[in-house]
């Protein structure tokens, strides 16, 4: 019994000082604001031999939620900084992309910035912009 | 009634399916992104060795074996143990998995309670104490109020008005095209339900230790709440946080076979 309990005395002790150690962490998940208005978030679309520009979508759905994270930080660091961080996280995003076997046909990849604002009768609309592409055969990027 | 040895039963058997069933999912992910993904760290600070795919075949199968041989009472304190090793083995791969990433901590935790837990090697016949079963309800609890604690500190009650649900349902669907979590999104008082729900059920789960008669109505609070949280966000905490929630039917399984099973 005392073992047990101070295995649920050391979790709640580590999450009271918010140290992620794990097993244990403090979930601090959506504790921090997220303002509407606000939202900024990096999709990954892909531009097919058409032309035609769609969403990735891959099995590992959280993958796309991840890498655009880590897109909309390095886009937001001054260039020396973004293009150290970036090459890899390219790298990384072709490498997921040639192994997702749902993607058939994708030639660019197009770092989507995705912001949402007010319409009318509390509606909510959404608008993309293309912010940094690049091809996978060669992973040059453009911005 | 054993009601250490019945949750035994129930939760290795379970997580033994739950492994079984994602294993394939598990090492597709790793052959994807064994090499890309930071190697855990025990408690922050021991790193987990890498395994290739060969090896973590043979540390699913392991797992399985040992969840199962508890599952059927062959040396349950033994293969307990080694499931809490090889948990962290085999999970220390695939951390980066949604549904593995936080939503499987509490396995090694309930592991260890049933591993040191009296009653966990005996009949299902002899009495075991209630105190494990409190002890697994109080990690479930924990979790949940340090998850409302955080939110609680973060913003105060300014969580609470419906814009911050209204945020995180809009963040989902720009990822992921939900149109049921944009839908509630467009309506604010929804919102401001669900936030009140949702704050309540993280802060107040903790009190089913002080009304353990009431656990089902725990159970099916925690079940809406996850089902919720997977529809709106694809968030899946079912999979690996799911059958701790099983200590909530021990007491009606149990009633229920004592009169035909157990004499």
């Amino acid at each position: 019994m005392l073992l047990s309990l101070l295995t649920i005395c050391l979790s709640a002790c580590l999450a009271g000082l918010r140290v992620e150690a794990w097993p244990f962490s403090c979930y601090p998940m959506f504790s921090s604001p997220f303002v509407p208005q606000e939202l900024r978030v990096c999709r990954i679309a892909l531009e097919c031999g058409d032309g035609k520009l769609l969403w990735w979508r891959p099995h590992f759905y959280k993958l796309p939620l991840l890498l655009g994270e880590r897109f909309a930080w390095c886009m937001g660091r001054p260039p020396a900084v973004r293009a150290r961080w970036l090459r890899p996280l390219v790298q990384e995003t072709i490498h997921c992309i040639q192994n997702d076997p749902g993607v058939i046909s994708a030639r660019k990849v197009c770092i989507t910035l995705r912001v949402v604002t007010r319409a009318q009768h509390g509606k909510w609309r959404i608008a993309n912009q293309v912010i940094a592409s690049f091809c996978i055969s060669s992973g040059q990027v453009r911005t | 009634m054993n009601g250490v040895r019945l949750f035994t039963i129930l939760y290795c058997a379970t997580l033994a399916v739950a492994v079984a069933l994602r294993h394939a999912d598990q090492s597709r992910y790793l052959k994807l992104r064994g090499e890309l993904d930071v190697p855990a760290r025990v408690l922050g600070r021991w790193p987990v060795p890498r395994l290739t795919a060969g090896q973590f075949h043979v540390a699913g199968a392991s797992f399985l074996t040992a969840t199962t041989l508890a599952c059927v009472g062959i040396h349950p304190r033994a293969a307990l143990c080694l499931a809490i090793a090889l948990y962290f083995v085999y999970f220390g791969q695939i951390l980066g998995v949604s549904y593995v990433h936080r939503k499987s901590n509490l396995v090694p935790v309930i592991l260890f309670v049933l591993a040191v837990a009296p009653g966990t090697d005996e009949g299902m016949a002899r009495r075991s104490p209630p105190w494990p079963l409190l002890i697994v309800q109080a990690a479930l609890a924990q979790s949940y109020l340090t998850s409302g604690f955080c939110k609680i500190r973060e913003m105060g009650v300014r969580w609470a008005p419906g814009a911050q649900m209204q945020g995180i349902l809009l963040f989902h669907h720009l990822y992921y095209d939900l149109k049921a979590s944009v839908w509630l999104a467009e309506r604010i008082w929804l919102c401001r339900v669900l936030s009140v729900l949702a704050l309540t059920f993280e802060l107040t789960f903790w009190t089913v230790l002080l009304v353990p008669e009431y656990g089902w109505v725990f159970l099916l609070a925690g079940l809406t709440f996850h089902l919720g949280t997977l529809g709106l966000m694809r968030i899946d905490y079912l999979t690996y946080q799911g059958p701790a929630f099983l200590v909530f039917l021990v007491g009606p399984i149990g009633r229920a076979l004592s009169g035909h099973w157990i004499k």
